[in-house]
């Protein structure tokens, strides 16, 4: 019955004489349940139903999360001012109007859309309420609780689509209850429809239904049809290419999470998006074949450790689908036989043991766990055929989250349902048993590698030299003196005293202050100062007398020097050294030149002007009575 | 602490670069055994210098291992000595632990008699006297590389539905074989199920100690000094043999059988009590 | 106990500090590795004496040496050494007791930096405490003797900082020998004591550190750790003459 109302407003509700249901709908309080995750496996569900028949094209899905201003939802006010009328009966009601009307002020909304790309989209908007089986947007739009048959009975059987309530799982993801769908068909005509799901209210003395449609209402032969306005308006609610775009304002909070949704998408449609079916966008995240794993492996989204895979299975599953080769099982109901592909792995890691039951058209319908057999460590994917998916969906609950027998009427059909199950768990078991047998031989070695063993340690010796043996070389160490045991086989037979293996020069150009830097740069006094290896040096204190020799002979920038400047670094027990902590005038009473057979200088820390002659230094020293004689040097030289 | 720096010390120091010594060399050697408790560590080192050897010998000089890691262990070591240990509650190895062994001199040393020195000191060394508890000589620097674990193979099972008992422990020619009547007491498809066999391991291992001990002890005796004999023949004995004496057993008797397994092997019961534990807690 | 050890990645992490706030660490598998280690037992102690009367910090210390030495050195070194390990015990066992007597812990992060994952090097109070404790226990048997000893450890805490700050002396037999000198020529608070009139060492020196540091000056040509009492006694007496006016310490030279 539909009376022609004087109301210009877009959002169309069916007058009634009077209230008698006041309470929602009882499927939106079952699909609150199901959460984001319930919302998006629906949603997807039904994109993938609506693929292109003869297109390889994957179906691709962009789910976007965002905030738009109040203004721009499409007639919002009339909802608002409907919402304002509701009058609850009881404290659920109550509490579920109180709930909208918080949410009613807000000028900065948040939502979710679902856009679906090389999908079909809905036929006949322009025909409007037309009750034609052609027409999909006139069943889609103004129907509830009926779904619109595939004329091709294969993809019909297929369809996973769920039983007529798709729409209300998108009310229920509103605070308001309320959804939009934008369609494009193949004409490019675009068209925007929507629900709002309240309960029957008394609006201007008149009762009304609760449903209400966005949408036109025509006089026609002294019947009134829906028609759907033409898409003009903003951004959110377009949808330019074919296919179907479901938009639901007032997205409720525990629904808003990006997270949940990637995780949504991997866990129930890894087939597919494996299978290059389909393919998935969440606002920047794009979910495909190539970056599915990425995702899996992400430790954001899903724990690594096997051992505590206990309630989210999917890297297992396509770990073991993309590896495994599936073998035939044939599972039978009692009536026919129906056959499937079994993948399937054995792997003691695995805490609990699940089947994946897909659909060919790829949502994954349940975690089966196979009878007894819950604990034991294997993980599987299942997957049948066309007649195989048909029959797996009578089995169906309606959220599609299990196959059982519960829900089935027909006393015959719920018998072979429950045979059909057991079968499957029976079939399963002999497989899981047969790979157990297999990869635990009775017979054989007993592996007690983390109980007995012994330990090979290595030691090794320790090469470098604190002196001029390591040079900075790009960044590398390079050991520039030899190994210490072939230093032994070459032994220094008498000879040169103080002379060393020539591998390094033996002196160092650097600083006094910073002996392990290079000095690039001249002292400011125009002169060179050179570290001297300990191993030019002969340093022998006797009785109160000190005695240095150096030997520079074959070092060529010592060649033409006949005099030097020497200084003192003090070494430690550490090996650091120590540039101020010997005062030479506080040690030495007077430095001797063994060479010339003169006095040297003491001054600025320094022994001036030693001679050098033919590459040799002697020195002798008279030592001050608090000379410490347990104090080891390296000496500088400055040329 | 040990001591790396190349430098000018006050009278010859004997070391492998060393300038003042004829024929400077100082080397150090070390290998490591370990058991649950303790680490061994065993030294070879040889000393150049004959004058230096000769007051080790005496006792005028001491060779001192120097353990560095988190920090630092001074072990004195009699002339003879080839082996320290250490308990693990105060040594850590790490890749930053070294090791070096230094001389140092237990009275005054007159170096009039050292023949090992380089020329340029005959002139002076009789003048030289090192004091007490100074330093004469250090090695070279051993550094801990890391170690492996090689597994031994000693068990090996075998399902026996004919078998008149649940369980039967045999000792074979190279390994204990335990044998199962029922395939279910293996415990096989079980997560850790290796974990849930150890209490038979423990029961073969103290099996095989048993008869081990009744074969190679002294007659009227109950126990054997791993010291005293000889390798056994026996294939599996020998892998036992080799286990104890490489975790620093040096007597297993019917007394301290349990101590000893405890000594070769890594938590056996512990290992089995967690994995039960962890059972009870998946079951929930 | 069995304690879980943490992965790295858990300094200067703004979530970690939050998540120990509200206890949300140990459930967050992220944080942890495969490794668990047990020991028979780990009761609460004084982890940080960095604030406080110096009676409460001496008290602090006192319970630390104790618990610690009753119930930690027995484990490896492994263990007991390893900033890991304080680190997930601290974490994962003792958040309530942290939240309890270091309360400042809750106002920033950089509070729970310093006090509670600090790093464990000689400024990090349970290391102090830990070495301490091995090297008393370990060398002293005399239960009235230990005692004394780590009262001596509180006496010189400046000397005792400064010999396990740096690697060459940290030593047991050093330190014990070291104390038992200090403690004999009863020269404890001149080794506290700011070096007055040596203006070229710098602003903070003290007696006790430069004696220290003349001994490494010396090693290993005097192997310090290895001399008995007497012999290491002469070297820091003259060490300590050095620096110190003479006739003053001839006087405290027990005859």
């Amino acid at each position: 019955m539909t009376a022609v109302t004087t109301e210009t407003s877009p959002w169309k509700f069916s007058p009634i004489p009077n209230i008698e249901e006041s309470n929602f709908n009882k499927i939106l309080e079952r699909f609150y349940g199901l959460g984001v995750q319930g919302l998006t496996k629906e949603n997807i569900q039904n994109s993938l139903d609506g693929r292109l028949p003869n297109s390889t094209a994957p179906v691709i899905v962009k789910i976007e999360t965002g905030t738009i201003n109040r203004q721009d939802i499409p007639g919002i006010d009339h909802v608002i001012d409907r919402i304002k009328c509701l009058e609850g009966r009881n404290s659920y009601t109550k509490e579920t109007i109180g709930h909208m009307l918080k949410s009613v002020n807000q000028d900065e909304v948040r939502y979710i859309s679902f856009e679906d790309i090389n999908t079909k989209g809905l036929t006949g908007a322009k025909n409007g309420q037309s009750h034609s089986k052609k027409d999909t947007w006139g069943i889609y739009a103004y129907n509830k609780g009926v779904h619109f048959e595939e004329s091709d009975s294969k993809i019909e059987t297929s369809r996973g689509g769920s039983h007529g309530v798709g729409k209300i799982a998108s009310n229920a993801a509103s605070d308001l209850h309320l959804m939009y769908f934008a369609n494009c068909d193949e004409h490019g005509d675009q068209h925007l429809g929507g629900t709002v799901q309240l309960i029957e209210h008394l609006y201007e003395d008149q009762c009304y239904r609760s449903t209400g449609y966005f949408a036109d209402l025509k006089e026609e032969n002294k019947t009134s049809k829906f028609y759907p306005y033409e898409n003009d308006f903003h951004s959110v609610f377009k949808k330019r290419t074919r296919g179907l775009k479901i938009i639901i304002p007032y997205l409720r909070s525990d629904f808003d999470s990006e997270e949940e949704i990637i995780k949504t998408v991997c866990d129930s449609f890894f087939i597919s998006i494996l299978d290059g079916r389909l393919e998935v966008q969440i606002n920047d995240h794009v979910i495909t074949a190539g970056t599915i794993v990425s995702y899996l492996t992400n430790n954001q989204y899903y724990n690594q450790e096997i051992s505590e895979m206990k309630k989210v299975f999917t890297p297992l599953y396509v770990k073991t689908y993309k590896n495994e080769n599936p073998r035939e099982i044939t599972v039978s109901n009692g009536e026919r036989d129906y056959q499937f592909k079994l993948y399937f792995k054995y792997d003691e890691a695995i805490v609990k043991g699940r089947v994946a039951i897909v659909r060919t058209i790829g949502m994954k319908i349940e975690d089966f766990a196979v009878k007894s057999n819950a604990t034991k460590p294997f993980n599987a994917v299942l997957i049948g055929g066309l007649e195989e998916d048909g029959y797996l969906k009578s089995l169906e609950n309606e959220s599609h989250t299990k196959i059982s027998a519960e829900d089935i009427k027909d006393p015959l059909l719920k018998r072979q349902a429950t045979r059909f199950i057991n079968n499957l768990s029976k079939e399963i078991a002999k497989i899981i048993d047969e790979e157990m047998k297999r990869n635990n031989p009775t017979d054989g070695v007993m592996d007690t590698k983390d109980l007995l063993y012994i330990i090979e340690t290595e030691f090794k010796q320790d090469l470098s030299n604190a002196y001029g043996a390591v040079k900075i070389n790009q960044g590398k160490q390079v050991v520039k003196t030899t190994d210490v045991t072939t230093q032994k086989k070459t032994k220094k037979k008498g000879g040169k005293k103080g002379s060393v293996e020539p591998k390094s020069t033996g002196i160092k150009r650097t600083r006094r202050n910073n002996p392990t830097g290079t000095a690039d740069e001249l002292q400011e006094s125009g002169t060179e100062i050179y570290s001297v290896s300990p191993n030019l040096v002969e340093r022998l204190i006797l009785n109160n007398h000190e005695f240095i020799q150096f030997n520079f002979m074959g070092i060529p920038e010592m060649k033409k020097k006949n005099s030097c400047h020497l200084s003192f670094n003090l070494i430690d027990g550490m090996g650091e050294e120590y540039k101020d902590e010997f005062k030479l005038k506080e040690n030495y009473a007077h430095a001797f030149d063994q060479n010339s057979g003169s006095s040297c200088v003491i001054d600025d820390e320094r022994i001036k002007n030693v001679s050098i002659r033919d590459g040799i230094v002697k020195l002798k020293l008279d030592l001050k009575p608090n000379y410490n004689r347990a104090l080891k040097f390296v000496y500088y030289v400055e040329v | 602490m040990i001591y790396k720096k190349d430098a000018n010390f006050p009278y010859p120091v004997l070391t492998n670069t060393s300038t003042s010594y004829e024929e400077p060399s100082f080397l150090l050697d070390v290998s490591l055994e370990e058991n649950t408790n303790d680490y061994r560590f065993l030294i070879n080192y040889e000393v150049s210098s004959p004058f230096i050897k000769k007051l080790i010998a005496t006792g005028d000089a001491q060779a001192i291992l120097i353990i560095q890691s988190k920090d630092n262990k001074f072990y004195k070591l009699d002339p003879n000595q080839t082996a320290i240990e250490v308990p693990k509650k105060r040594v850590s190895l790490n890749k930053r632990t070294s090791i070096q062994l230094h001389i140092q001199s237990n009275r005054e040393i007159h170096f009039g008699e050292n023949q090992d020195l380089t020329s340029f000191y005959d002139a002076f060394k009789s003048e030289i006297i090192v004091p007490n508890n100074a330093l004469l000589g250090y090695s070279n620097i051993v550094v801990f590389e890391g170690s492996i674990q090689n597994p031994l193979v000693l068990f090996e099972k075998k399902l026996d539905e004919q078998l008149t008992s649940d369980i039967r422990i045999e000792l074979g020619v190279e390994t204990i074989i335990i044998h199962y009547r029922k395939e279910d007491y293996q415990f096989t498809g079980v997560r850790s199920s290796q974990a849930f066999n150890n209490p038979y391991i423990y029961a073969g291992l103290r099996t095989a100690l048993q008869r081990f001990i009744h074969e190679y002890s002294e007659q009227g005796e109950e126990y054997v000094d791993l010291t005293q004999i000889t390798q056994p023949e026996n294939l599996l004995d020998f892998k036992l043999y080799q286990l104890m004496t490489k975790k620093m057993v040096q007597e297993v008797s019917v007394d301290n059988i349990d101590e000893v397994i405890s000594l070769i092997s890594d938590k056996i019961i512990e290992k089995y009590a967690g994995a039960v534990k962890e059972l009870i807690h998946n079951g929930d | 106990m069995e304690i879980r050890l943490l992965k790295k990645g858990y300094k200067n992490n703004e979530q970690f500090y939050q998540d120990f706030l509200e206890d949300k660490v140990n459930s967050n598998e992220e944080y942890f590795t495969n490794d668990i280690i047990t020991i028979p037992d780990a009761p609460d102690f004084p982890i940080y004496m960095g604030r406080g009367s110096e009676e409460e910090k001496k008290q602090a210390f006192q319970q630390a040496f104790e618990v610690i030495a009753s119930s930690y050195i027995q484990t490896d070194r492994d263990l007991h050494l390893e900033e890991i390990f304080w680190h997930s015990l601290l974490v994962t066992k003792k958040r309530d007791y942290i939240l309890e007597n270091y309360p400042v812990v809750k106002t920033d992060m950089k509070q729970f930096e310093n006090i509670v994952i600090k790093k464990f090097d000689w400024e990090n109070y349970i290391y102090k405490c830990v070495l301490a404790a091995e090297y008393i226990e370990d060398l002293i048997e005399d239960p009235e003797e230990k005692k004394h000893y780590y009262q001596l450890v509180l006496e010189n805490l400046d000397i005792y900082n400064y010999i396990i700050k740096y690697g060459i002396f940290r030593n047991a037999e050093f330190l014990v020998k070291i104390l038992t000198i200090i403690d004999e020529l009863k020269i404890s608070n001149i080794m506290k004591e700011k070096i007055k009139d040596r203006p070229d060492l710098g602003k903070d020196e003290r007696y006790g550190r430069r004696v220290i540091f003349e001994l490494n000056k010396k090693y290993p040509v005097v192997m310090s750790p290895l001399l008995d009492v007497e012999s290491l006694k002469q070297e820091v007496l003259q060490a300590l003459s050095l620096y110190y006016d003479e006739l003053n310490l001839k006087s405290r030279v027990p005859v």
